[in-house]
């Protein structure tokens, strides 16, 4: 059966209407031409939280499809640099690496008594120096002109500070270094810039009989706080917990649905690039991707 | 009179054997009412009372009562009884053995003794203690493949010359120490100084270290020493058997029916003995006495002995003399030739009073206790003759004791010290033989020189495992056991194993069948499958083991509290109506007219402290007699006590217990909580839960969840699952990979498989926090959707997550032991270890290129398939020159020629040294020590399985974009096929889900614990309160197609564990390879770069489907084949182009035939049969 609107249904032990068919946007009511015109037109994009690690923005208007592909291109194509080698003080190293693709990183901590301490002090952090080694000691260091190329307001310093390395006691020390390239996360998770990017479809909630008394409250327990109140108030905090849908009472008197062309979007970045680059660079990318498509086309239509 | 009358009854019976059934039915049918009276009764029931309600609400609710376990194994359990039997063999047994055995005299100088007085077992020492200070660490034994023991020092007296002499602490030999035990250095320190010693605070101990290898002895399972039990012979009749065991022997006697005649069976007595004959040969002569010791005075009883009684009469024995007599011609005489010649009389008299029924004294040849004993075990027979159901269970827990490293160390060092004895006595004898000695015998001296013999005994018995005891003729193999340390559980579930003495290739069912004794004594779950199913059991949380206890308190305790003793008595007394005999350790002590009140007082001691907690007293109401038990190795678990419905325990009690103001012990001294072993539950009422008792409740159960033992208790809601699916996770629990112990990475063992970041689980259990799994755990928290994916996931295959992998989930190290001793040889050479050749350019070549100068690998390389890790050279020539003159030394000054004998690494894939070793052991030997690591990620094929018995391969990886994602952009780390459940109905495992997502959203962790746990309403309400389905489903959408998935998916954490099964541990193929020498065919096994057999099956498949060619191929060219010349005339094989038999070349051709054929042909040849070749044309 063909869907007549927009939604997919929300029923108590499954989800009904889930594709579009055949082609992107096909209505089987409307205008089936598909055009990029009117594709744009429609294109909404509502940025509606924003911070430097996470990023919510509702993509409204576009097939699953398209926000499939935003998604997946975010996850494992976009490339970031992240440590892939790390060469301990006395190993061989295999290949040269060059200032053009590689950042290294130094480790060079000794572990020492503090003096002044008892020797029945529990606490590792207070009896010794650099008992415990962080990511902050990692110290940058610039090969070639990388000085020069990386200024700026960030310095080239891992993310977080605060992971621990590894531990050390005294006469124990780590001496290596630590050789950073680019790579995407279809490789390796590491390169991901995401913690991860997913969406939702905006929930839609239809009350079609007036709830009246104490079942109102009930009903409003159904969802969470702020989302309905006897009417519908805000929709999109629904978390599709299906909960109004397993009381009689409420049997008939409510519809669950979502919009299936309103995508709620949420980037976390690993903090490396910004979310609002993610999305621009997951676009760059799906646009490179399509313009590769277009030319081997034609050159096979040649 | 009697003889006479009993043979009127008897000639009746034997006429008619219908009629005496039907006159035993009549005697039992006038035992109950007749119709009219029942009426009657059920009328005047009417008018009774209505029982008593019970109270409405229990009087304290005890809700943390569960707060005894953990006090319950601070002092008791699970490994515990190890170590006290241990402790129990060193401070009491040894000095047992020592008292039976303490005088050495000599044949040849009778002023000559040597006494032992006192015996003590010093603290875990080092042997080559030259060095450092004497106290040794477990640790150390371990790395430098030591064994961990202390001296046994004695007190000796002994007569040197014409002086006695006395000296304290003389060593007599090495006895392996138990770990955690008295005498071991870890005993009471507390985790710092075990940190130190480096040794994990949470290993169990309970085990030996002996060679460097950790031992541990296995609880063995046995009938009951000294105790009648009735059973079936092969011919259906019933008959008693009593298992004697004292310290000198160990024998077995049988009282057995035939021909409805009693007849005794022992093995010393080659024939079976009329058992009214023994009564007589024991000096009981009078037939009247006779069946009143057997009927006492019950008619019925005295039917069925009379043919017994008559058989005897007709045989004309009539008194002692005779009986002995007849006794005494049937004795197995010995043949051991120093032995003195008694007469018939005396050897008859002998066997009775000290072989059979051993454990029954004889005082001065007073036989009359042990003629009352054969007359019960006789009444035993009777009984059941009369009522089938009076045949005892073999199986019932009550009849079983288990052995454990005490007894049977108890067992080995007396067998031990009575053959030093015996040798030290010959060599005594030796001297003191010899006319003039230039100085004065000191027996000391020979003394000390055998003290090897002890040491080695131990040490040989314990690493083999075989223990030979001449003293009983025993030889018992397989009591050891290496303990197994592939993950925490499996070192402990090992300690709690229980092994049985039935053999497992017999086809009876009852002893493996689960007995209804077993309830909180043994776990129901925990049991291997296949061949040793239900033979291998565990031992249950709260069970304890007893030892012995003093007997001699016990008994007078009894004769104060009323019981008569049985000296007193004759037969017809004995069993009066309302008489109960009384039993203390199977021994008949005497009779008890009120046995109820005996009990109830003699309980009450008990909880007084009067006596020793774990002495057991419980009347057995069909035997009229009453059973108290102080031997060791009886079953016991503790019971709150309840008393007119009020449990005596109260909530103050459990608080103060908590607060650590009350300790286990103290709540036994109060009386609170009692020991029960199965016997005494047998005789009480329990109630699991408090809600369920009532007037005739004598005892709470502490906590249910306690039946099942350490391994089946990780399982949550293990009361949801199908109970196979609890035994199969008992089973793999052990083989999943996490962390060992906290000093896992200073151990060198020879396999070690490592979790990387091991996760306690989300929904845990109680169990799993006494045994301290949430320190120690094996496995992870992987966020499961049920759903089918891609088809990878059929018959049980895992979808993984790419991310997840990369993230470190499922990620283990292999740790691999290669050590090697540096030999030293009697000609003065020794191996050596030389640094890497240099090739003529002066670089080092590739398999020599991980070597360090001192040509040992350098501790973080990496080792590739073939190259070199320990460059070690053997001298050429090892052995003594013979004839070389005694003067010429420059064999020694030369550099005696090597050869070289380097260690190549020659596993598939490459590994990276993460340690190595160098020392000595205590023979001076240098040992090196390997130990290379590899870190493995999860690859296809590896093995995975929750805790509920959900075992699965991984089928496919995929990468986290294609994985489905939830609204909150959750994307799950394991794919698992919803076909698992229907047939499995593992609902345990959708519990644990549940309660595992609501504990991440509330940020708890939930508990699982049996019959009990979280609730799953109160899980699904977490989940509503979270903004997630009340059924755990989530909507998800698809990675690939970015739409949502029309169904809702069941999706939260479970607990996973990486099994050791890894598919790079097997993976294997070859095309061409090795052969072996004798059938020039392809060797078999991974290992030995082995063929791929095409077995018979795939044989037969390929004869029926015709491919021939293929056929030839696969079992001739591709195997074994050889070519022949055969010469067509003789058909001899010969050479090619001739033949040595016709000496002619004429007729030679070739054909190819398997080499294996070649073989059989030659060595049919060799044994004179000729097989000859007949070629034709075709």
């Amino acid at each position: 059966m063909l869907p007549d609107d927009n939604t997919v249904k929300i029923l108590a032990d499954q989800v009904l209407d889930v594709s579009s068919t055949d082609h992107p946007h096909y209505n089987p009511y409307g205008n089936n031409d598909f055009s990029i015109q009117h594709t744009l037109k429609n294109l909404k994009i509502k940025i509606s939280k924003i911070s430097t690690i996470e990023m919510e923005f509702d993509l409204i208007g576009v097939d699953a499809s398209f926000a499939n592909a935003l998604r997946r291109i975010m996850i494992s194509e976009i490339p970031t640099m992240a440590i892939e080698k790390v060469y301990m003080l006395n190993n061989t190293v295999n290949e040269d690496p060059t200032d053009q693709n590689t950042i290294v990183f130094k480790l060079d901590a000794t572990c020492q008594y503090r003096k002044g301490v008892s020797a029945s002090e529990p606490d590792p952090n207070k009896k010794y120096i650099n008992s415990s080694i962080f990511s902050n000691q990692l110290v940058w260091d610039p090969k070639g002109d990388q000085a020069q190329r990386f200024t700026g307001p960030t310095l080239i310093a891992p993310v977080h500070g605060d992971i621990l390395i590894t531990k050390l006691r005294p006469g124990q020390e780590i001496q290596c270094e630590l050789h950073c390239q680019k790579g995407i996360g279809r490789d390796h998770s590491k390169f991901s810039p995401v913690a991860t990017a997913s969406y939702r479809l905006l929930p839609k909630i239809t009350i079609l009989q007036d709830i009246i008394g104490d079942d109102a409250y009930k009903f409003q327990n159904c969802f969470p706080p702020g989302t309905p109140k006897a009417k519908v108030l805000n929709p999109r905090k629904d978390t599709v917990s299906r909960e109004v849908l397993r009381h009689k009472e409420f049997k008939d008197k409510v519809k669950l649905e979502r919009v299936r062309d309103h995508f709620i979007f949420n980037i976390e970045s690993t903090g490396a690039i910004s979310p609002p680059e993610i999305l621009h660079m997951s676009i760059e990318i799906l646009a490179s991707k399509c313009q590769n498509l277009k030319q081997s086309i034609s050159s096979l239509l040649e | 009179m009697v003889s006479n009358s009993t043979h009127a009854i008897s000639q009746q019976v034997q006429n008619d054997p219908l009629n005496r059934q039907q006159s035993l039915e009549n005697s039992i049918d006038s035992l109950c009412l007749p119709e009219s009276q029942k009426d009657a009764f059920e009328k005047w029931l009417t008018t009774l009372p209505p029982p008593i309600p019970k109270p409405a609400k229990p009087i304290s609710s005890l809700k943390d009562k569960w707060e005894l376990v953990p006090a319950f194994l601070r002092v008791k359990g699970l490994v515990k009884q190890h170590i006290d039997s241990f402790n129990y063999f060193i401070d009491v047994e040894l000095q047992k053995i020592i008292d039976a055995n303490e005088i050495i005299t000599s044949k040849v100088d009778p002023n000559f003794y040597l006494k032992y007085t006192g015996i003590r077992v010093g603290m875990a020492e080092r042997s080559d203690s030259e060095s450092l200070a004497a106290t040794i660490t477990p640790h150390e034994c371990r790395l430098r493949d030591l064994t961990y023991f202390g001296n046994i020092y004695v007190d000796i007296e002994y007569v040197r010359g014409r002086t006695i002499v006395r000296r304290r602490g003389v060593n007599i030999g090495k006895l392996p120490i138990m770990l955690r035990s008295s005498r071991c250095v870890l005993a009471g320190k507390n985790e710092l100084e075990m940190a130190q010693m480096k040794e994990c605070p949470l290993d169990p101990g309970g085990y030996f270290i002996v060679r460097g290898t950790e031992k541990v002895i296995l609880v063995q399972e046995q009938l009951t020493k000294n105790r009648i039990i009735v059973e079936t012979d092969k011919a259906d009749q019933a008959m008693a058997s009593v298992t004697s065991s004292t310290h000198e022997r160990k024998s077995k006697t049988y009282l057995i029916l035939k021909n409805k005649c009693l007849y005794l069976k022992h093995n010393s007595i080659n024939d079976e003995i009329p058992v009214v004959l023994v009564f007589k040969a024991m000096g009981i002569v009078s037939d009247k006495e006779i069946s009143q010791l057997v009927a006492g005075n019950d008619a019925s009883f005295l039917d069925i002995f009379s043919p017994s009684l008559e058989e005897v009469s007709n045989l004309q024995i009539f008194t002692q003399k005779n009986a002995l007599e007849y006794i005494g011609s049937k004795v197995k005489v010995s043949k051991w030739i120093g032995a003195e010649k008694k007469s018939i009389i005396d050897e008859a008299l002998d066997v009775l009073a000290q072989v059979v029924l051993a454990h029954i004294p004889v005082i001065d040849g007073d036989m009359k206790p042990k003629a009352t004993y054969i007359g019960v075990m006789a009444r035993r027979v009777l009984h059941a003759v009369v009522n089938p159901k009076m045949i005892d269970d073999r199986d019932f827990l009550g009849n079983k004791r288990l052995e454990l490293a005490g007894q049977l160390l108890s067992l080995l060092f007396e067998d031990l010290f009575k053959k030093f004895n015996f040798d030290l006595k010959m060599n005594v004898d030796k001297v003191l033989k010899k006319p003039n000695r230039a100085q004065e015998f000191d027996v000391y001296n020979t003394l000390l020189c055998h003290t090897d013999n002890i040491t080695q005994g131990f040490i040989r018995a314990i690493s083999t495992g075989n223990w030979s005891l001449k003293r009983f003729k025993m030889e018992r193999a397989g009591v050891t056991h290496i303990l197994s340390r592939l993950s925490y559980i499996a070192a402990l579930g090992m300690m709690t194993r229980i092994s049985s003495q039935f053999e497992k290739t017999r086809k009876v069912s009852g002893p493996r069948a689960l007995q209804p004794s077993q309830w909180g004594m043994l776990c129901p779950s925990d049991t291997p499958e296949g061949e040793l199913c239900g033979l291998v059991k565990n031992l249950s949380l709260m069970t304890h083991i007893t030892t012995d206890d003093e007997e001699e308190p016990i008994k007078n305790l009894a004769f104060m509290l009323g019981v008569e003793d049985i000296d007193l008595f004759t037969g017809a007394e004995l069993y009066e109506n309302n008489t109960c005999l009384v039993f203390l350790n199977g021994l008949f002590i005497g009779v008890i007219r009120y046995p109820r009140r005996f009990i109830n007082l003699f309980r009450s001691m008990r909880r007084m402290g009067r006596v020793s907690h774990f002495v057991s007293i419980s009347l057995d109401e069909h035997r009229q007699a009453v059973n108290i038990s102080s031997d060791n190795g009886r079953i016991c678990r503790p019971l709150l006590i309840v008393k007119d419905f009020k449990v005596l325990a109260t909530d103050d009690h459990i608080r103060q217990l908590s607060q650590g103001s009350l300790e286990f012990d103290d709540f036994l001294h109060k009386g609170i909580v009692e020991y029960l072993d199965v016997n005494e539950e047998n005789d009480a009422n329990i109630a699991v839960y408090p809600s369920d008792i009532d007037q005739n409740t004598t005892h709470l159960e502490i906590e249910p969840f306690t039946l099942l033992g350490a391994v089946a208790g990780l399982i949550p809601y293990p009361h949801h699952n199908q109970s196979p699916r609890n035994t199969y996770q008992s089973a793999m629990g052990k083989q999943a990979i996490g962390a060992i112990a906290y000093n896992q990475l200073e151990r060198i063992d020879t396999l070690l498989y490592l979790m990387v970041y091991p996760q306690q689980p989300m929904v845990k259990t109680k169990t799993i926090e006494l045994i301290n799994y949430d320190k120690l755990p094996a496995g992870q928290n992987a966020t499961v959707a049920v759903m089918s994916y891609s088809g990878y996931d059929i018959e049980d295959a895992l979808v993984l997550n790419k991310a997840s992998i990369d993230r470190g989930f499922g990620r283990c190290q292999v740790m691999r032991k290669y050590g090697f001793t540096i030999k030293k040889y009697p000609n003065g050479t020794f191996d050596r270890i030389v640094g890497p050749p240099l090739n003529s350019d002066g670089s080092i070549p590739f398999n020599y290129d991980i070597l360090e100068t001192d040509g040992i690998a350098g501790v973080g390389e990496k080792v590739d398939f073939g190259q070199i890790y320990l460059n070690k050279q053997v001298p050429v020539e090892t052995k003594v020159e013979t004839n070389a003159t005694s003067g010429s030394k420059i064999g020694d000054q030369a550099m005696p020629e090597y050869k070289p004998n380097a260690m190549v690494y020659r596993a598939p894939e490459h590994s990276y040294i993460d340690k190595v070793l160098l020392t000595t052991t205590d023979t001076d030997y240098m040992i090196v020590k390997f130990l290379i690591r590899q870190t493995r990620r999860p690859e296809l094929g590896d093995k995975f399985s929750s805790r509920h018995g959900q075992k699965g391969v991984c089928g496919i990886i995929v990468s986290q974009e294609d994985m489905p994602f939830t609204d909150l952009g959750i994307c799950p780390d394991i794919i698992m096929n919803p076909h698992g459940f229907p047939s499995r109905m593992t609902v345990g495992k959708m519990i644990e889900l549940l309660a595992g997502k609501a504990g991440t959203l509330s940020g708890q962790l939930q508990y699982g614990t049996a019959f009990g746990g979280s609730k799953v309403t109160d899980m699904s309400k977490i989940l509503l309160d979270h903004g997630f389905n009340y059924s755990g489903k989530d909507y998800v959408t698809s990675g690939i197609t970015g739409e949502p998935i029309q169904a809702y998916i069941f999706f939260g954490p479970i607990y996973y564990q990486k099994l050791k099964h890894m598919v790079m541990d097997k993976m294997h193929a070859r095309a061409r390879g090795p052969r072996t020498v004798l059938t020039r065919q392809p060797t078999e096994g991974r290992s030995r770069d082995g063929g791929l057999r095409l077995g018979e099956m795939e044989r037969d498949c390929l004869i029926g489907y015709g491919a021939s060619m293929l056929l030839l191929e696969r079992l001739l060219y591709s195997s074994d084949v050889f070519n022949i010349y055969t010469c067509e005339s003789c058909g001899y094989m010969g050479y090619k182009g001739w033949c040595q038999y016709c000496s002619s070349s004429k007729r030679m051709s070739s054909l190819k035939i398997p080499y294996a054929a070649k073989l059989l042909f030659q060595e049919l040849q060799a044994m004179n049969i000729l097989p000859r070749l007949i070629l034709e044309d075709i």
